[in-house]
Parts: C-alpha cells; structure tokens; sequence
C-alpha cells in the first residue's frame, strides 16, 4: 500500500529539452479499490497556457471525470496549468495510465493497481450478468449488472441509463438474499436499432450507506447483425404469437386479432390492416389500430387490430385464413404465424326478420302437414283401445257405428278398405241380434285389431 | 365515355316489323271470326298455335333491332376540338416530400404519381389548362395553367429530377400558391386543384392544410381532387437509391394516410381516389367534368371512333340463326358469315392489343437484351418477374434497381427455395454496393433456405473478410488520428505558430476574457485554424469574401436541361443563395 505518497512522474523529462514544457502526472496513490477514485493532477508547466491533455488512452480501462482547470504564473515567467481528474476504474486488475501528451512535453505511464470492494467478506465489486454478444438489428435482449451490498442498510443509487444504439427499458430490480444486505440485480431490456458494433456501458451506480462507492462498469461489445434488406420495417422482430377472437364493440362484433412480441412491435404490423380488411370486406380505413402496450414485467409488446364482423356471415365451417410474417431472432430467418378468424350467423337485422317470418310460415305448413296424419293416428289408436275394452259385443257394434257416425254396420263395412270388414259386420250384427249368436268376444277384438275408423 | 349517334332516325325504323305484325294479327282474327263460333275460338286457337316457332320470330326481332342500331351509328368522341367543349383550368399539386420515395408502388410513389399525369396530360382535353404546383419544405409553382400539352408534359417529365431545398410538408403553403394561380384564369368550365399524395404530413401540417383548404379554395369557387397514392402497410422511405432514411437513429416508416385524404376532400365537398383505383380513367373523369355537349354542326368537327360494327355483326349472326332453323351446321354456317362480315367490313377499326410481353420478355433474357427484359417484366407482377427484372438490373450493373427487385422476389417469394435464391442474389447485390455486412446476413440466409452451402459458405467468407477488412481500415484511420494528435501534442510548438497564437489570443476577449482561451489547447486552437484554412479553400467562407474573381475557362458543362434550372432557382425563391447538396430541414417542421 502507498499511502499518500506524492508520486511526480517526471521520467519523461529526459525526452524534452531542457527548455521546454514540463508535463506531470499528480496522484496521490498508486491503488485504488473499486468504487473509488484515482485523484490525479496533470500538471504543465510551459511559457504558455494551454488546454485539456486529451485522455482518451485512459478511458479504456478508467471513467475520466474531468474536474476544474486552473492557471497560475510562476516565478520564473512561465504559467502552471492544472487540471483536476478523477479516474474511476472499470474492472479489477493492475491497469496502466498510458502516456499522455500536451503542449510539446509527455508524461507517464503508470501503473495502477486496483483492488475489489470487499467489506467484511463481502465483495461489492459489481459483474455483469451473460448477455448475448449478438443480436439482430430490432431484436430485444436484457442485460443486468449483480453487485452485493456491503452492509444491510445501504441503497443502490443508478442514473438515468443511456444506451447508444439502443432503446432501454429499465427493468424491475431484483434483491436476492445473501449475506450482509444481499444482491441487487439491476437489469435492462435493450431492442437494437442500429446495426453495427456497439459498446454498451451501464449507467453509473452508487453504493450508499456505509461508505460510498460509484462504478462505471467496463463496456461489453454486441455486434448487432443488420435484418435481411427485403424485409420492410414494419416486419416485428422477436418471438410473436397470433391470436383472434370475436369482441363487442358498442354492441357490434368486431374481429379482434391480438399480435403479442416478445420484444418491441411497429407502430403496425406489416400486412395486418390489409389482411383483416379483406377478410372483412371493407377498407383498410376500417381497422382499428390500438397503441403498442408494454408489459414492462415480462418484456412484451401487445397490439389490437379490430374491424366489424361483415353483415352477412355464415356460422359454420373454417374463418378466413390470417397470415403474418416476422423475423425468428432465434433463427435468424423469416416465419409466419397462421390464425384463423372466428365465425358466427350474422344476418342484418331487416333480413333476420324476413327469415323469422319465413321460418315461422313454414313451421305453421309443417304443423299443419302434420296435425291430421297425427290426428287419425290418435283416433285410430283411441278405437283400437276402446274395441279391446268393450264388454260385450253389442258395445263393440256400438263403438265401431260411432267411430264414423255409420248408421248400420253394413254402411260401416262398406267404408273399410279391407274386404274382409263384410263378413266381419256380418258376424257382429249375427252375435247382436241372432238368437244363434254365440260369438266369442275374444275373437271378434281380435278380427277388430287392424280396424280404423273410417 | 358518352356514346352519339350519327344517324339516331333509324331507330324510328325498328318499329316498322309492328306494322306486319299488326295487319296480320287483324287479319287472322277476322278469318277466325267468319270461320268459327266465337265460344269455340279459344279451343280452336290453341290448337293452331301448336305449329307456330316462337323463338324464331324473337330471334327475327332482335335481329332487326341490332342491325337498326348499326344504321343509327353508334360511336364515341376521340377528340374533341376545343371550340366544342367550355374551357375549364386545373392546377396539380404535386407532393415531392421525401416520404413520397416510399417505394410501395413501383416504381416509387413520386415517379408513380408522375406517370399518372404524364398520362393524363398525354389525352388531355384541349379546353382544359393545366399548372403544376409542387412542395415539400416550401411549395413552388413550376407551370401556370396552360392548355399547351407539349409544354406541360415536358415539366411533368421534369418532375422526377427536381430537387426541392427543403424538408418538410407544407401543403398549406401549395394550396395557397394554387389558388392564386387559379384565381386569375377565366374558366367556364370551372377551377379544379387536383392534389396528388400520400397523405403522410404529420399532426402539424395536416392542421394547417385544413385550415389552408377552407381558407382558400371556397372563396375562389375551386373544387379539390384528391389522389392518394401509396400502399396501406407502412414501408420504409429510402434516403438514397440504397440507403434508408433515418432520423435519431429510427428508420423512417410511411403509408399512405387514406382516412385522412379522404377527409381533407371531405372539408370542402370534395372527392377522393386513391390511385389504385382509377387506372385508366381519363383526367376529366377523374375531375368530374360534365361530358361536352356536341351540336350536330359540329360533328364534322370531331375525330369520332365508329362503334356499328358490333351491332351489325351481332345483328347478321342472329339472322342467319333464326332463318336457318334447327338445320345441322346452321351455327358454323352463322360465324363463317359473321366472319366474312367482319373482314370484308374491316370491323369497326378498333385497334386490339395481344399480350405476348411473358414470352418476349423471357426471349429478351435468354438473348442478352437485359435493357428490353428489364423494362418488359417492370409492367408484371409477381416473384418470378421481380426475379427476372433483377437478374437484368444486375447484368445491366444497375445495382439499385436489382436492389429493389430481388428485395421484392424476397418478399413474394411462393416458398423457401425461391427466397433462397432472391436472398443470394440480393446478397450479391448488396456485396457489389459494398455493403458487407449485409450481404453475409443474407448469404447466411440464403444457405438456410436450401442454396449451394458451398457456394453460400465462398461469399459469405468473402464478404466477412471484406467488411473485416474495412473496419480495420476505419480502426487505422482512427488510430493513426489519435497517435498524430499526440505527437503533435507531445512537439514543441513551432515559433511562427505562437505568433500566431499570440495573434490569435486577442480574440479572446470576444469569449469574455482569457479563461476562455485557457481551456483550449495548442492543439485545439490549431485545429480550429485547420479548419478554417479549409474552409477557405472550399470557398464555403462565404461570398462576401474580397478579392474573388471569376476565372474564365475552357471546359464546357453539359446542359442541365429544366430540373437542373429549377434546381438552381427553387433555393433562391425560399431565401437560400447556394444550391445545396441535402435539402435543409426546417426548424420545427417533419423533415419527411
């Protein structure tokens, strides 16, 4: 450990002229822990002012705040300038401040040792979570930093996040239990809108509590591939699903089709409107569109396309065919997604009259057509039950003149169809009134079974 | 179209078979009344009726009447001289923002809209006049009404390649320069503004172009025609012939605002067609003008297209049907005389196109002669003329073109296989525009979709190594820039450069005091004087510069015909001196 040792690089003053500007690396320690800082002073000592030293070389390994500029006149005629930096390292590790270079004098390097956040056991020290390295241009991905907190009562501070190249959404943080106060899994969910290598860094975080501690995590590349050039970009990127089903809307049915992405959705889908239009048989003017909605929770993206049912249509077989094209980012390739509409009878209401009636007119036939077959079977079926309950036979002749107000048996059988209804009055009219009549009841029902009334 | 008739009195004739027909209907009947009890009649009647053929005498009837049709002269106006129709003006506002790039329609929707008037002007009526009104940024008036045909062609041709200085919407603006065209010319016939778009303004500007077509067009009696042109689905809108256009990083998308179109129409009662649906029609149609009223003591005066043709033909086949009965053969006899008729009469001079352009097309491939190919599979639909069309761009080493094509074959493509192969050729395309990257997404593609994994596998490491390969030169660049900025830091500052820094520090006190030269180093304020160092040599310090001249030269410059002109003129007219390269955004304005 160096403790407040002032180190002066002056090394390099051997590779200037005598002469010339003096250019110095000021720090006050040569190790520095996660979350901290490196104080540094550049220090340029020359016959004129100048400005910033560019420290570009640095901003690998350290984040660069730049702090105040100040310039004084020396003794000997020449002016100081002093620049104020703080060097917050990126990663853990030994790390060197690269040669800087500034109004004809050179400085450095150095090296740095860099220790991680360790507090009671507890490293502090944040990591990021496995990201993918590379995505498709519109595809959604998380990335998330894990870091532990030192003691229970300290808080995560992160500031406002800024992905160059990529639409962000913060996600939910996450507290897992551990020892001291935990972990906290900070987490974003980027969709990539520009395609080529990009460096993404995550904002800023602060550790607060018991001490403080501010990361500027190291970068990570993600090549982001560009999408194949045919598609248009309205195309959704992602993982979609497809669903209809009929809603009401102020008492109409529309067709409600549901497009869901895991990621970000267009502002409307490619072929959609078009397709239901048609499906429909309206204008595309007559689909609605509804807003993109987040899910922030689960990373998804729901969108509503609705248009009225058509007037006229059929209840029964398959609803038109829908069809809707993406990228699998999984894939990498383009997919389509079928869904088929749902049907329903739908009839305008002056024509569900007309129907009504019609059907109600040719119920009415139907039931007519049917009641007099119904009713001759009913007193058929009534004589037939009759003529087995007669007691005598005297009361069977009696059944079968009233069955169609005959006013003698003969006139009876001559009505039947059967022939052999002559013999049968014959036998009736004999058992009746011949003093010889000694017919058996039992047969005679039993002649009677086909009868009808006639 | 209205039809005329050159002799409508031999209608009056197809009246004359009632005369027999009635003299024989009374006579029957006074024969029936001498020979027959008049209780017995209606027995006696139907039995006689058995015998007669009723179709016959129907298809007699309707022969008669077909060939009186053809003595009447049907026929149609092809040209009608101006003294015969009233005189009616129309100013076309033309939308040229930059979403009407959008290549939804083929071959975009700014040349799309410029077909449809260079075809509408091309049969356009000689009593209406015709201006053109164009905008995006700033509207600009190119033609005033005028009823010469040639002249208004040659501007719409122009369309194309005019460039307009800047960004942005304004349809407000053209519906007032359009109504102030039309507000001098003495029109008969009636004013019309004929606007051709996409609709896709932004929330600002729809606001103030409805605001604009109440303010205007009623009060000067102008009635406004809308043409939507565009696609339903939104598309992307290209920068360049090969670039998409996008703004803070998001790809700029439009489609064709119908809803709003139609309602903007709707404000002032007027009409709304999207272009789709009035191909062919003639531009009277589309501007509702009432058909011309021709006097018979004009109709020598009129280039007329007979029509009595059909009805004469129609007329002799139905005749000789009817008179040859059920007779075997009778039909063939029919159309082998119809089809004498029809020779020895010439037909009715109507000229009948034969759609062979597939089997030419396709010979204009197989033989090399990719410029006729190309242009012949332009007017087909379909995968396998978008494939075709781009198999001729790319001989013809018309990258955009292919481009466009195989993106298009890509997207319609029946199966994975067809894709497959749109892709790989759209990969080469990319490959030759030098866009590597990617050309190797689609190589990739193209060997998932079941093209030669070899062949695939050959380009795309080549084209992986090329695009390898400029990244490392944008990495030199960058690097060998850091490491000529440190050395340049790390040398001693030369003594003439801190005479003139010293020079240059009095300018501080226009920064309010040294310190704001303090923050700025050697090599910062060097390069500040690299850089205007170079601006002086690009002459982009400004014109006011003492001492130019111009210098007298030798080498002539190709004429830049009218576009070129206007190209010059247009930036002058909203206050800009030079030509420049990008038109200007406008500050608060969409700039597609």
């Amino acid at each position: 450990m160096v403790s407040r040792v002032l180190v002066l690089t002056g090394l390099l003053l051997a590779s200037v002229p005598a002469a010339a500007a003096v250019l110095a690396i000021v720090v006050d320690e040569l190790q520095v822990e996660m979350g901290k800082y490196l104080d540094v002073r550049i220090v340029y000592d020359g016959e004129v002012g100048v400005g910033r030293a560019d420290l570009r070389q640095w901003a690998d390994d350290f984040f660069v705040d730049r702090r105040d500029t100040a310039s004084e006149s020396l003794v000997s005629g020449e002016i100081r300038t002093t620049e104020r930096v703080r060097l917050y390292p990126r990663d853990v590790g030994d790390w060197v401040l690269e040669r800087i270079a500034l109004g004809g004098a050179v400085a450095g390097p150095l090296r740095v040792e860099v220790t991680p956040t360790v507090r009671d056991g507890i490293d502090g020290t944040p990591r990021w979570l496995p990201a993918p390295q590379q995505v498709w241009q519109g595809q959604s991905f998380e990335v998330g930093v894990e870091l532990a907190l030192l003691h229970p009562s300290n808080q995560i501070a992160v500031e406002e996040p800024e992905f160059a190249g990529f639409d962000v959404q913060t996600l939910p943080r996450e507290q897992v239990a551990g020892p001291g106060g935990g972990q906290v899994r900070l987490r974003w969910r980027l969709t990539a809108r520009e395609k080529g290598d990009h460096q993404i860094a995550p904002p800023a975080m602060e550790q607060r509590g018991r001490g403080r501690w501010r990361f500027h995590l190291r970068p990570r590349a993600v090549q982001v591939l560009p999408l194949p050039s045919y598609l248009p970009p309205s195309v959704p990127v992602g993982e979609v699903t497809l669903h209809a089903e009929m809603t009401e809307v102020e008492g109409e049915p529309h067709w409600q089709v549901s497009v869901l992405n895991r990621g970000q959705l267009p502002e409307s889908v490619y072929g959609m409107r078009s397709m239901l239009a048609a499906a429909a048989g309206s204008s595309v003017d007559a689909v609605s569109v509804s807003s993109v909605e987040l899910d922030v929770a689960a990373g998804t993206s729901v969108q509503r396309y609705r248009v009225p049912v058509p007037a006229w249509l059929a209840g029964w077989g398959t609803g038109p065919q829908l069809e809707l094209r993406y990228f699998d980012a999984d894939q990498g390739r383009l997919a389509t997604l079928q869904a088929r509409l749902p049907l329903m009878w739908r009839v305008p209401p002056p024509f569900a009259y007309v129907l009504l009636a019609i059907a109600v007119v040719m119920l009415a036939t139907v039931v007519k057509i049917l009641l007099r077959p119904a009713r001759r079977w009913l007193s058929i079926r009534h004589l037939r039950r009759s003529l087995r309950g007669a007691a005598d036979v005297h009361a069977i002749r009696r059944l079968l003149l009233d069955s169609g107000g005959h006013v003698s048996l003969g006139a009876w059988a001559a009505a039947q169809p059967d022939g052999a209804a002559v013999d049968l009055a014959e036998r009736i009219n004999a058992a009746c009134f011949s003093p010889r009549g000694s017919q058996d009841v039992a047969t005679l029902r039993e002649a009677l079974r086909v009868v009808r009334p006639v | 179209m209205i039809l005329y008739w050159r002799e409508p009195a031999w209608f009056w004739v197809s009246l004359l078979p009632l005369l027999p027909m009635l003299w024989t209907f009374l006579r029957h009947r006074s024969i029936w009344m001498r020979m027959v009890d008049p209780s017995l009649r209606p027995w006696v009647e139907a039995q006689a009726r058995q015998g007669h053929h009723k179709t016959g005498q129907v298809a007699l009837g309707i022969s008669w009447l077909l060939l009186c049709t053809a003595l009447a002269g049907p026929r149609t106006p092809r040209l009608i001289p101006p003294a015969v129709q009233p005189d009616a003006a129309v100013i076309a506002v033309v939308d040229l923002s930059a979403s009407m790039a959008a290549r939804d329609v083929r071959p975009d929707r700014r040349r799309h809209a410029q077909a449809m008037l260079d075809d509408w002007v091309a049969q356009l009526p000689a009593s209406l006049r015709i201006g053109v009104v164009v905008y995006a940024g700033h509207a600009h008036r190119l033609l005033p009404p005028t009823a010469d045909q040639e002249l208004v062609r040659h501007f719409v041709r122009e369309l194309d390649s005019i460039r307009l200085p800047t960004l942005g919407n304004d349809l407000g603006d053209a519906l007032r320069l359009a109504s102030e065209s039309l507000a001098g010319a003495d029109t008969p016939g009636g004013r019309h503004l004929l606007l051709i778009s996409d609709g896709d303004l932004g929330p600002d500007a729809q606001r103030a172009a409805e605001t604009a077509v109440g303010e205007w067009l009623p009060s000067a009696r102008i009635r406004l025609h809308v043409v939507g042109v565009g696609g339903a689905e939104a598309v992307g809108v290209p920068r360049t012939a090969t670039e998409p256009l996008v703004i803070d990083g998001e790809r700029i998308v439009s489609r064709r605002d119908a809803r709003w179109l139609r309602a903007f129409a709707g404000r002032v009662d007027g009409d709304y067609h999207p272009a789709e649906a009035i191909v062919g029609w003639p531009l009277g149609r589309v501007l509702g003008l009432p058909g011309p009223h021709i006097d018979p003591a004009d109709n020598d005066r009129v280039l007329w297209d007979e029509w009595f043709g059909l009805p004469l033909l129609a007329g002799i086949v139905i005749f000789v049907m009817a008179s040859s009965g059920k007779r075997a053969g009778s039909g063939a006899r029919a159309t082998a005389v119809a089809a004498l008729i029809a020779v020895l009469s010439g037909g009715c001079g109507r000229e009948v196109l034969v759609d062979a352009s597939g089997d030419q097309a396709r010979a204009a491939l197989d033989l090399g002669d990719y410029t006729r190919a190309r242009s012949l599979y332009a007017g087909r639909d379909g995968y396998d003329a978008r494939f075709a069309e781009g198999v001729a761009c790319y001989r013809l080493a018309d990258f955009p073109c292919a481009l466009q094509a195989f993106a298009a074959a890509a997207w319609q493509a029946p199966d994975d296989t067809a894709r497959g192969r749109a892709a790989f050729n759209l990969g080469n395309t990319h490959f030759r525009l030098g866009d590597f990257e990617e050309a190797s997404v689609l190589f990739a593609e193209a060997g998932k979709l079941g093209v030669s994994p070899e062949l695939t596998a050959i380009n795309r490491e080549f084209a992986d190594s090329l695009a390898a390969t400029v990244r490392r030169h944008l990495a030199d660049v960058a690097e060998t820039q850091r490491r000529a900025d440190w050395r340049a830091a790390a040398r001693e500052m030369p003594e003439v450069m801190r005479d003139r820094l010293a020079e240059g520090i009095r300018l501080s006190t226009r920064f309010a005091g040294p310190a704001a030269l303090a923050v700025l180093s050697a090599d910062e304020l060097s390069l500040l004087v690299a850089r205007g160092i170079e601006r002086h040599r690009d002459g982009r310090g400004g014109a006011s510069a003492p001492g130019r001249h111009w210098v007298k030269s030798e080498g002539t410059v190709a004429p830049e015909g009218t576009a070129g002109l206007f190209n010059r003129l247009l930036p002058m007219e909203v206050g800009i001196l030079s030509v420049p390269g990008e038109p200007y955004r406008i500050e608060g304005s969409r700039p597609w």
